[in-house]
């Protein structure tokens, strides 16, 4: 059932494919979506259109995950720890000082990047910097087209949600190999150093009848077309309230 | 399709209702064992087989399977690297009904979740057990926020508290938690805003924890937070009325580290206000009472020696002056502190403060060395742009000391010397003073092309400082470059509009090019800014001569003369109103008063000139014979004019007056 793709996205996905093609110059995609209308959907979505076209790393912000260090790791563990040597070295040198040697069996895990970032909010502000920067420099550095999707942006915490929204989109407008999308019940608010490099979609309900009338027969859920109709007008499309209705009916049918 | 089932959606009210109607529809639908672990799911932010199994004892046998059954529902996803969850919205509905129709249940999965949760040691774990907790045991859970808040905060794991916050404001915006714990809730949300300089915000916060609090240590730590809030928006006397809130509800409770932080706010704002022996003395007793907790060994411990050390440096700030080595001393104790606590900033931060403080305290040359060493020890724990930042600060003191030396020898005039240090300055670090004042040595010894490259320099690196663009129109203007000193001088004139030195220089500059409307007006600008100086209104009169306006050249003559009577400028002034009215006599007698004041070549042709208005060739001859071999270029232009004028009101001198041409 989960897997059913979902109908009229259609603007949404043609948008992201010439993104990927380089079709047009916007780099960054808001998708802004209240709960349930099926956001997580799309971006899995999303993730499939990059398949043999670009190495994609998904980030979701949701629950308690909401800081900085978890960013870092999470992107690091998606794309592999072998290109992020830069951050590797410059969570050492803040840990251990610029003197010391990286040992080879050394191992970045979330918690180092944490106790690299400890400290007071002027500390914290200039560590930032510091990984920010080698950060950049290891997504720069590998040599094929990058897609981070972030999800649940509403979720993220004070400082992550005020880095995404400046300096991380500063900087991504400068790497050029570099695509992101972020996806939330609110997205960041455009500032000056990426306003020319971005497209904002709002996912509203999927309203055609005919698009949910089709996935169920592909599911080989019978329903009346009428009954579709209905559900559909007091939904106002919304996959939510849709796909438990779907899922109900197979229920009730022994599916 | 049940008719029954679409008229109750139908019939809801709210896309919500709607939403609710058909979940609870297709979990009641479902067999026992798959609907229990449903709703225990929806409890915790996510969940996999072991949860399950611990929210669900009875169940754990089949948690597997059942785990698998629950990823097929259309509200439950995958929670990155945890497992899955209840979407937001589904589970958002699941927990009002089931907080409403059974809350015994509900307290029961938190209470069993918590405990699951709290046994891990990974903190985002140790928070969704906390979250658990909070509503699993009403009587706890004041406890709970306020000891693990504290934790957080006293660690510096900010976005750990953020995240511990939102999950209590999930339960406060649903009504499952009141009271201290709520309280607590927005005290801690305060002072994370506050942090983000979002004082506003704070306040509100603080009103509302207020409202909660019924315990004095809540009311204590809040009523001292708005009274920080009140510190940072300068409105000192209201923090400190807070203050003193704060102290009695602390002591009234026993909480001695709160006493001990509000003494130390009140130490910084009346160290604010340098009422230093009272400072010192609120130090001092917040040093006891820090000192006191620190040695309980309570978790509060780090908090109590983070307190103690900001104490100290506060302190020793105070002695910098007054006795340097107790200074210094306490400097190093705080320090130890920090070390034990692990704060890695502070101790090159606080080394670098003691830096500043001295600095402020003009004492350049002892911040030196605390920059010197702040600067190594930010480069140890690898920050690189404050280690800079710190040399930067020392480079720029020895450079300070260079200049110094260097100002002095040029007020000594000694300007070979001075020449030289102001080169060494530059070479230690370029800077606008040190070229301005390379090009005030140069122009004193004359060498005005490399005077003229050295404010050049400086203008570079201060392109909007008036007084570098007047300074280099003043050797333009002496070098009779007057189309360059003027474009300089309008530079001036439009980066500082109230720089009368700029709009007198213009003034001069225009009048040497015979622009004479504009130099009035360069004056009238002048005068404007500055109308108690006497030579304003003589040059601004000289133009008005020029033009033959005598009525308000007089005026102008008149103010001067009330500013500086004796002045030989003004005597000379009214000599050339005079020679213009006619009125040779009294033309002699003031030109007579400036050269009897000041030898000048000008004063003594305009004696002449009179005396041959008057008819006295041949004494008029001899004094001008005289004059003429001191007179200069400018000087003699100006007789020429003088007797050209003089003759085309008397004609019948004509003849007479080519003997005299110089």
């Amino acid at each position: 059932m989960r897997n059913l793709p979902l109908a009229n996205r259609k603007p949404e996905v043609e948008l992201f494919s010439k993104m990927l093609a380089r079709h047009t110059a916007a780099r960054i995609l808001l998708v802004e979506a209240q709960s349930g209308v099926g956001k997580s959907d799309l971006l899995a979505q999303f993730k499939r259109e990059c398949s043999g076209k670009a190495h994609v790393a998904m980030v979701d912000l949701k629950a308690a995950e909401r800081g900085v260090a978890y960013f870092f790791w999470r992107a690091r563990e998606e794309l592999g720890h072998a290109h992020f040597q830069n951050l590797a070295a410059a969570t050492h040198r803040i840990l251990f000082g610029p003197n010391v040697t990286i040992e080879k069996n050394w191992i970045l895990g979330k918690q180092e990047i944490e106790i690299a970032l400890h400290g007071d909010d002027k500390t914290r502000a200039f560590l930032l910097d510091a990984l920010h920067e080698a950060f950049f420099q290891d997504l720069r550095a590998i040599d094929e087209k990058l897609v981070l999707i972030i999800d649940t942006y509403n979720a993220a915490g004070a400082e992550l949600g005020k880095w995404i929204g400046g300096e991380f989109l500063a900087a991504v407008v400068h790497s050029p190999n570099l695509l992101v999308v972020i996806a939330g019940q609110n997205v960041p608010t455009p500032s000056v150093e990426w306003m020319d490099e971005f497209e904002h979609r709002k996912l509203e309900g999927i309203r055609d009848a005919e698009a949910w009338h089709e996935c169920a027969q592909r599911a080989g859920i019978a329903f009346e077309r009428r009954d579709i109709e209905t559900l559909c007008w007091l939904f106002d499309g919304h996959p939510a309230g849709m796909t438990t209705a779907l899922k109900k009916r197979a229920a009730e049918l022994g599916l | 399709m049940s008719m029954d089932y679409l008229a109750r959606l139908a019939a809801a009210q709210s896309a919500e209702e709607r939403t609710w109607i058909i979940t609870e529809s297709l979990v009641n639908s479902l067999p026992d064992d798959v609907r229990s672990a449903v709703w225990a799911a929806a409890i915790p932010h996510w969940f996999d087989e072991k949860i399950l199994a611990a929210l669900r004892p009875e169940l754990a046998q089949d948690a597997a399977r059942l785990y698998v059954e629950l990823q097929a529902f259309p509200f439950v996803e995958i929670f990155q690297g945890r497992g899955h969850n209840t979407h937001e919205l589904t589970r958002k509905l699941m927990l009002v009904h089931l907080w409403n129709e059974n809350q015994e249940e509900f307290r029961a999965l938190s209470q069993r979740a918590a405990e699951y949760f709290l046994h891990a040691e990974d903190i985002i774990c140790r928070i969704e057990g906390a979250y658990n907790l909070l509503v699993a045991d009403e009587t706890k859970s004041p406890s709970i926020m306020s000891s693990f808040g504290w934790e957080l905060n006293n660690n510096f794991q900010f976005s750990e508290l953020d995240a511990l916050v939102n999950d209590a404001l999930e339960h406060i915006n649903a009504g499952r938690l009141a009271g201290n714990a709520r309280g607590w809730a927005f005290f801690f949300k305060a002072r994370l805003e506050r942090q983000a300089y979002r004082m506003d915000t704070a306040l509100a916060l603080l009103e509302r924890a207020r409202a909660d609090a019924s315990d004095d240590n809540l009311k204590g730590y809040v009523v001292e937070e708005t009274g920080d809030v009140l510190q940072f928006l300068d409105k000192r006397d209201e923090a400190l009325a807070r203050y003193a809130e704060a102290l009695g509800l602390f002591r009234a409770v026993g909480s001695r580290l709160g006493e001990a932080n509000t003494l130390q706010a009140i130490g910084d704002v009346q160290r604010f206000r340098a009422d230093n022996d009272a400072a010192l003395k609120s130090y001092e007793q917040a040093l006891g009472l820090f000192r006191d907790v620190g040695d309980r060994g309570l978790f509060r411990d780090v908090g109590a020696r983070l307190g103690e050390a900001n104490t100290l440096v506060a302190q020793g700030q105070l002695l910098l002056v007054d006795d340097p080595k107790r200074a210094d001393a306490l400097l190093e104790q705080a320090i130890e502190l920090f070390h034990q606590i692990g704060d890695r900033y502070s101790v090159p931060a606080q080394i670098g403060n003691y830096g500043w403080a001295l600095l402020r305290l003009n004492q350049a040359e002892r911040a030196q060395s605390y920059f010197s060493r702040a600067a190594e020890l930010f480069e140890q724990v690898g920050m690189a742009n404050f280690a800079e930042q710190c040399r930067t600060m020392v480079s720029r003191i020895e450079t300070g000391k260079i200049l110094t030396t260097a100002d002095a020898m040029y007020k000594e005039k000694n300007f070979e010397q001075a020449a030289a240090e102001f080169r060494r300055a530059i070479e230690s670090e370029p800077s606008a003073r040190a070229w301005n004042g390379l090009g005030s040595t140069l122009e004193s010894l004359e060498r005005y092309d490399e005077a003229i490259d050295a404010y050049t320099h400086a203008i570079t690196l201060e392109p909007d400082s008036a007084y570098l663009y007047r300074n280099r129109a003043g050797i333009e203007y002496q070098r009779k470059n007057y189309e360059r000193a003027v474009m300089d001088f309008r530079r001036a004139t439009e980066l500082a509009s109230d720089d009368s030195y700029a709009w007198n220089g213009l003034g001069n500059t225009l009048e040497s090019l015979e622009r004479y409307d504009e130099a009035i007006d360069a004056y009238s600008h002048a005068i404007a800014l500055d109308s108690d100086s006497a030579y304003l209104y003589r040059n601004r009169a000289n133009d008005l001569l020029e033009l033959n306006r005598l009525e308000e050249a007089e005026q102008d003559i008149a103010r001067a003369m009330e500013l500086e009577p004796e002045h030989p400028y003004t005597h000379a002034r009214q000599g050339y109103l005079a020679l213009a009215r006619g009125e040779f006599a009294d033309a002699v007698l003031h030109f007579e008063f400036a050269a009897s004041k000041e030898d000048k070549a000008e004063w003594k042709l305009g004696v002449g000139l009179a005396k041959f208005g008057a008819g006295d060739v041949d004494s008029a001859k001899a004094i001008i014979a005289d004059a003429s071999t001191k007179a200069d270029a400018d000087d003699k232009k100006s007789f020429q004019k003088w007797l050209e004028r003089l003759v085309k009101s008397r004609p019948e001198l004509a003849d007479a007056a080519r003997g005299l041409l110089l």
